[in-house]
């Protein structure tokens, strides 16, 4: 008899437990469910806040989600973001256009006049000949870069040999330099590799020799060295050119920069642009040291692993 | 969208007639998924700065709101569980516990918050930082550069709403300075982290996309760099 009422208390014990925790489980589950529609109704509701920063299980949990809607909302946002961009290129596009466009419109009608002698006309085909070159290149270029922001470039990532990849680069330069009879040196090992596309990042450097070509007077020199690094390949482009006054290390690789002294030379002030992005789509980064008068020194970081 | 907001943040030390002023009426909007420098001399209330918006101090005025949360409206408690959960610190000295490895290191924000690693996340965060074979070493068998990255790996575990260093790369020489802050970017980047950075060096604050620029306690210049 007395067995068979301690086996009872027993049972009604653990099914008491068993409702209790039971109980417990379905508030807990309740809550977090109250939270999650909370957290995607987008409101933040302050009386919620009283679940945050608790060393609960719901406020661990709730915390956790509203992660995820935060890093899920942040991708919507990137993703409006590029929209805009996208946008803001093409009215770019059309603005850089219209000067060259109406250059050659200008010249074309006076081609039309019957009273020019044909020695003006020779001259006149001449201009519009160039702004057309112009035209070209300025297309080239923006479709270029606007590639290059939308992801639209499919980057053939390897490792490669760096030395390659300067001979690429080097080569568009030479005979610039050669003109403006510039020193042009490279110190890279043989066996030196990064991981990163060899056409692009040739491209990239040599937008930065270009540069570096373009902004150093007669007889002065530009020298590339490369390094290894513990995570990272150092290509340093140095020129004894007019230099970059600090204030001006991120506006250079603005697109369209250009710097005011510069107006006659020829180029657009995407090439910074270009290498930027490019690298930066590589996993890497560029950086700049610069004494304005003396020389400035590009450095650009390549991933030693993808 | 903006992690962090301070609106007239105030600290200052003493009582009149001496009073230092560290910080005077800073207002900051810092935008999500950005890496911001703030940059200034010693002296100049930059560190002061990080220890308000990390709420490792209290100011003496204005506020500092972090995803949403005002941190002066949080008790003592609350406050440590939302920098374990929020916030990610990297520190000058890297300050990893010397003795446990770097694995234990890496993922002792998680475990002290009771929950379990997420090895995934874990092993991408390894291969970017590039640790992978010195996970079950100690801090002391690690150079400055390597120990700086073990630190990182240890702010980004939590995936936090912003990431707070101080001088990252004041203990190391210039050339793994380049390194650790190219990669602070990039993981940055990948891992959609928000991160302000303070020194006091120019070059180093290049990579950002926004500088802010403080003097005496004051923003004396910002400009984007995009």
């Amino acid at each position: 008899m007395k067995a068979l009422m301690i086996l009872l208390l027993f049972g009604i014990l653990n099914l008491g437990y068993y409702l209790y925790f039971r109980r417990k489980f379905v508030r807990y589950s309740e809550e977090i469910l109250r939270n999650t529609r909370r957290i995607m109704g987008n409101e933040k509701d302050q009386s919620l806040y009283r679940e945050y920063n608790r060393e609960t299980l719901t406020s661990k949990v709730v915390m956790e989600l509203e992660k995820t809607e935060d890093i899920l909302r942040s991708r919507m946002l990137k993703s409006e973001q590029e929209k805009e961009k996208l946008q803001k290129t093409i009215s770019e596009i059309a603005h850089q256009v219209k000067t060259p466009l109406s250059n050659i419109c200008m010249y074309h009608d006076m081609l039309s006049d019957p009273d020019i002698s044909s020695g003006e006309a020779e001259k006149f085909k001449e201009i519009i000949g160039r702004q057309l070159e112009k035209l070209e290149f300025l297309i080239d270029s923006l479709i270029k870069s606007s590639r290059l922001e939308s992801d639209m470039i499919k980057l053939n990532m390897g490792k490669v040999n760096i030395f390659h990849v300067l001979e690429l680069a080097v080569n568009d330069v030479v005979h610039k330099a050669d003109r403006k009879k510039l020193e042009l040196s490279i110190r890279c090992g043989q066996d030196m590799t990064a991981v990163c596309d060899v056409k692009w990042t040739a491209e990239a450097i040599g937008n930065i020799l270009d540069n570096a070509v373009k902004y150093t007077p007669e007889g002065g020199n530009v020298s590339i060295n490369v390094s290894s690094g513990e995570m990272y390949m150092k290509i340093q482009i140095r020129d004894t050119g007019k230099g970059i006054a600090s204030r001006h290390y991120n506006d250079i690789f603005k697109r369209f920069y250009r710097e005011s002294s510069v107006s006659e030379e020829e180029g657009l002030g995407l090439g910074l642009y270009i290498a930027r992005n490019i690298i930066t789509l590589q996993g890497g980064y560029i950086m700049v040291h610069s004494v304005p008068g003396q020389g400035s020194c590009f450095s650009v970081f390549l991933p030693r692993q993808g | 969208m903006d992690i962090l907001q301070t609106e007239n943040l105030t600290k200052y030390y003493g009582e009149e007639p001496l009073v230092v002023k560290a910080l005077d009426g800073i207002n900051l909007q810092i935008e999500q998924g950005s890496f911001t420098a703030i940059v200034g001399t010693s002296g100049s209330g930059k560190s002061t700065l990080l220890h308000m918006l990390g709420g490792l101090d209290t100011p003496t005025g204005g506020s500092v709101v972090v995803d949403g949360q005002s941190l002066g409206k949080m008790n003592r408690s609350e406050l440590t569980i939302f920098r374990r959960r929020k916030i990610g610190f990297i520190f000058q000295n890297y300050n990893l516990i010397p003795n446990l490895n770097i694995y234990d290191n890496i993922v002792l924000p998680v475990e002290l918050d009771g929950r379990s690693v997420d090895r995934q996340y874990l092993d991408n965060i390894v291969s970017v930082l590039g640790l992978e074979g010195k996970l079950d070493r100690k801090p002391n068998k690690l150079s400055g550069g390597q120990q700086q990255r073990a630190a990182i790996a240890r702010a980004l575990i939590t995936k936090p709403a912003l990431i707070l260093a101080d001088e990252p790369t004041g203990n190391l020489d210039s050339r793994t300075s380049q390194e650790v802050v190219g990669l602070l970017q990039a993981t940055g980047r990948k891992f959609h982290q928000t991160i302000v950075m303070i020194t006091h060096n120019d070059e180093i604050a290049q990579i950002a996309d926004r500088t802010i620029r403080i003097e005496d306690g004051r923003i004396a210049e910002g400009r984007w760099q995009g």
